[in-house]
């Protein structure tokens, strides 16, 4: 880089560090309502959209998954949720007429329902949900049908296709106890063989409950009406008692861990994930914070890796990487591309040694800033719909267990220093307590 | 027989026409397309230029596509390190997109870094540099987006079949070249493709969100310092397919056969029959949506894929969601259906996909369905325009387009669809009988000899019972897919897009 240009971009950093991003703090006026048979009800108006967003969190994921030989049951559960009731035999059928935005995911920790719908037809919206989330149906003809989606959907995506499939191996070496070992969509010989009817219409019982159910409404409706609605629709959902399910604990990684693969085929680029245990999410822990703020120090397109790895050396097609949120202790992971032709090994001695650095320097306050700038700002790039807030509110909820939190986020990010940082690099980036897996063309 | 070749002159006439009205605002002032929503201090530009990749010149394909990256790589004002480092900061964000028709920059910034975030913006667009030492990497970087493609085989059939049924037009190559194309690939190409293209006549503006008229004033202003010249036009005629034809493309051991059919048509968004062709489109297999019939036939009934889902236009999805991107269009478009099945069913698939079809074109749409659809279309418009940046780019898309107050006519044009107009429109538009048909194979000539057999296999998903679908399922079975063993061509996967 040529001397005028550095002391062009130093002057502008300096300047820059000045100006941290404030924009206006989060602005959402949210109300929580919790009815007598513990269903968790979150609202949100906004009446500058003609649009809402109805979305049900279903406090249960793959993570809840403990029974051997029983993966993939919350993400085939999600899948026979489309299947219709008595009442609504086929759910397309009822609300297809409204134009609805539709449909549902299943992750770790919860699987999440959602209806975008034009405002004046949300209580027909409530009407069928209630019904489908108590009254489904869960026959044999139609799950043993509803197993082919979900079979080409793992096969699509975690075995055609080498992220998944590298993605899917990683989970299961960094994983050893707790739940988090499988992945979402469940293990080909369970979903073949081990998962009967039986299993599902269990796994509806035990969770399907007000209990496990939070309400999130973003959107232009009038709250005391949505609630009568609810009320009315969900109201006779019977309470269950909250089961205690103990989840396997991890035990701590006490060494490193590596594994090679071999694609099935040459037209791939090599590929690398990276990962290190680490917090749950928690935006009260320091630690939690401070790796979200290493995963931007990095990872931004000026981040140190990006920097290095895409930008000047050219020896990947991308690199991310991220702290996780999840309820229970999560991992850092990074995951890249490399060039065709480039070392495996080299390209992960250049991400080690940069972790490395973490655990011996402290970062500067412009990259500290640049990094918090960029946890604040993508909180208001999510601010454009209903749907994204409703996520937001609904993620804050279960993984943290306030949505309150959300107004948190500017004062514990501002409170994070690079001491800080420092401590919770050293805590985490250790050899120890790396896995590491790559995948390379065949032949 | 229809006169598709008839079909094909008038869209080529149409852009003609079209072209000349494009982007002329007021006389002397530039156009810029305008939604202004506060509430959310974000503020969202759109610049669109019309310098696709089918203005590549013959052997330079993808110059358009190095000419776009290259724009962020260094300007007057900054360089490469210093555009990423200050965007990073402010956590403005810079897309550029490179489809066959445009070239759309896009940037995001919160409002309080609008000035900051400006002067880097306009310098991309208005004083790019192309520095010598960004030439190589671009380079690389392009080889590696070819390399992208071959390895997702949905993006290896999608882009197959967009150029084979484009084969001899200028959208029948990648949007990012070949690779011996390039690599020829030279910095006075990227700079003279950004002078021939990046004319104030040819650019399309736009601003969304927290803006106030003076960022109007200024970005009409500063874009007034391009020149003005002679806009380029695609030139070239795409050749309707005649009976069907399948290419099939080889990659080891893949346990699902993606595959795409479809062909071009000369259906755009200026004739009286698009919109009852959306409405047909919902009924047969709108993207990601339950209600269609592929939808309904390949995966609810039966179990044998994900999805399976039909277009009327060129589709790319935004994001994680199911609406398209508006932000590539083409004057231009084709029909096309997609699905993924296991590879032991992917005949009975095809089979099934073309029945449906037929049946549309031959049929059209029940009534009770009608209904169903013109208001399931009419109630979803409003996500398509629901952000800021959305309803931007659909109104710069009216513009592109030449189709003023196609967002504010779209629900009441979606209500006066009759039954006749949609029946119409599916038996003129949809030509089951001449269709291109690209698959993902493992093997090509064992797959030849599966389709042209007489044995059609479907395996339900485990203990699946097929008894109630068995008339049915014996129907497709029976559905003649009229192909013979020179309708075939196979290439492997590592050998395209050299």
């Amino acid at each position: 880089m040529k001397s005028r240009q550095v002391l062009v971009l130093t002057l502008c950093l300096l300047l820059l560090a000045a100006f941290p991003v404030h924009a206006a703090s989060i602005d959402l006026e949210i109300q929580k309502t919790v009815l007598d048979n513990g269903l968790t009800i979150l609202t949100c108006e906004d009446h500058s959209v003609r649009t809402v967003s109805y979305q049900t969190f279903m406090n249960v994921g793959s993570r809840d998954e403990v029974n051997p030989g029983k993966t993939g049951l919350a993400h085939i559960f999600e899948h026979m949720m489309f299947r219709g009731t008595e009442k609504y035999p086929d759910f397309d059928e009822a609300l297809g007429h409204l134009g609805p935005e539709t449909n549902a995911y299943t992750g770790t920790d919860a699987t999440v329902y959602f209806v975008n719908v034009k405002g004046e037809y949300l209580e027909k919206v409530i009407e069928v949900e209630a019904d489908r989330v108590r009254n489904l149906i869960f026959n044999e003809q139609t799950f043993r049908t509803e197993l082919g989606p979900v079979k080409e959907e793992r096969r699509m995506g975690d075995v055609e296709d080498p992220d998944g499939f590298l993605w899917c191996e990683f989970t299961q070496i960094a994983y050893l106890k707790h739940t988090y070992h499988h992945p979402v969509i469940g293990f080909e010989e369970d979903l073949e063989k081990n998962i009967q009817v039986e299993d599902g219409l269990e796994f509806k019982r035990t969770f399907y409950s007000p209990g496990y159910a939070t309400i999130v409404v973003v959107g232009n409706f009038d709250t005391p009406q949505v609630i009568d609605w609810i009320k009315k629709y969900y109201g006779d959902w019977e309470k269950q008692p909250p089961q205690d399910i103990p989840i396997p604990l991890e035990p701590p990684q006490t060494e490193e861990r590596l594994k090679e693969y071999v694609w099935k085929d040459n037209l791939i680029n090599p590929k690398l994930i990276i990962g290190y245990h680490g917090p749950k999410f928690d935006i009260m822990s320091d630690d939690f914070c401070a790796l979200n703020l290493i995963g931007r120090i990095l990872f931004l397109k000026s981040g140190r890796l990006t920097k290095k790895l895409d930008t000047d050396l050219q020896m990947v097609d991308y690199i991310y990487g991220r702290m996780q949120s999840n309820k229970d202790p999560g991992m850092f992971t990074v995951s890249t591309n490399l060039k065709k032709g480039e070392s495996v090994q080299e390209v992960k001695d250049i991400i080690f040694g940069e972790f490395d650095r973490l655990t011996k320097e402290k970062v500067s306050e412009e990259e500290l800033t640049k990094a918090r700038n960029s946890v604040k700002a993508s909180m208001f790039y999510r601010l454009n719909r209903p749907f994204s807030v409703a996520s937001l509110i609904g993620s804050y909820h279960v993984l943290g267990g306030d949505h309150n939190l959300l107004f948190q986020i500017e004062d514990r990010y501002d409170s994070i220093t690079p001491e800080i940082i420092q401590q919770a690099a050293e805590k985490t980036f250790k050899p120890t307590n790396r896995t590491v897996v790559s995948l390379v063309p065949k032949g | 027989m229809r006169s598709n070749w008839l079909k094909m002159l008038l869209p080529a006439c149409l852009i003609c026409l079209v072209s000349l009205s494009l982007f002329c605002g007021r006389a002397g002032e530039l156009e810029v397309v305008q939604v202004h929503k506060s509430g959310i201090p974000v503020v969202y530009f759109q610049v669109m230029i019309k310098a696709g990749s089918a203005y590549d010149p013959p052997g330079k394909e993808g110059l358009a596509y190095f000419t776009a990256q290259l724009l962020e790589r260094g300007t007057e004002s900054f360089s490469r390190d210093e555009i990423d480092e200050l965007l990073d900061f402010i956590s403005a964000r810079l897309d550029i997109e490179v489809n066959k028709e445009v070239i759309v920059i896009s940037g995001t910034t919160l409002k309080e870094n609008l000035d900051k975030f400006y002067e880097v913006f306009s310098e991309i667009i208005l004083k790019p540099t192309f520095p010598e030492g960004q030439i190589g990497k671009s380079r690389l970087d392009q080889l590696d987006a070819i390399e992208g493609v071959r390895e997702s085989d949905r993006s290896l059939v999608r882009e197959g079949f967009d150029n084979l049924i484009h084969r001899g037009h200028p959208y029948g190559h990648l949007v990012c070249g070949n690779e011996s194309s390039v690599n020829s690939l030279t910095r006075q190409d990227a700079l003279e493709f950004y002078h021939k293209h990046f004319l104030q006549n040819n650019i399309l503006l736009g601003l969304a969100g927290d803006f106030d008229d003076q960022l109007v004033q200024r970005l009409r202003e500063d874009v007034s310092a391009l020149n003005v010249g002679q806009v380029p036009e695609i030139e070239g005629e795409i050749q309707p397919i005649a009976g069907r034809k399948v290419l099939l493309i080889e990659k080891e051991r893949r346990a699902q056969t993606q595959f795409r059919i479809g062909h071009p048509f000369d259906l755009t968004r200026h004739s009286p029959d698009y919109i009852p062709m959306l409405v047909a489109n919902a009924h047969l297999g709108k993207h990601r949506e339950s209600i269609g019939r592929l939808y309904k036939t390949v995966r609810m009934d039966r179990g044998l894929c994900y999805g399976a889902y039909s277009y009327i236009e060129h589709f790319e999805q935004f994001g994680w969601g199911k609406l398209a991107s508006p932000n590539c269009p083409r004057k231009a478009q084709y029909f096309s259906m997609w699905t993924y099945p296991k590879s032991v069913n992917a005949k009975f698939a095809m089979k099934l996909c073309l029945k449906e079809m037929t049946d549309l074109a031959t049929n059209g749409i029940p009534e009770d369905k009608l209904k169903f659809m013109k208001s399931f279309e009419k109630n979803q418009f409003p996500f398509q325009i629901e952000t800021p940046q959305r309803q931007l780019a659909h109104m710069m898309a009216e513009q592109y387009y030449g189709t003023y107050g196609f967002v504010d006519h779209f629900e009441s044009d979606v209500e006066r669809v009759t039954k006749e107009k949609v029946d119409r429109a599916a038996h003129m538009y949809l030509s089951p009988d001449n269709v291109a048909i690209v698959a993902l194979v493992s093997d090509g000539e064992e797959f030849i000899k599966e389709i042209l057999s007489d044995q059609t296999t479907l395996e339900y998903p485990s203990q699946a019972d097929p008894t109630m679908l068995r008339e049915e399922d014996d129907q497709i079975k029976a559905f003649d897919l009229k192909l013979t063993e020179d309708d075939f061509e196979i290439v492997k996967a590592s050998e395209l897009f050299k």
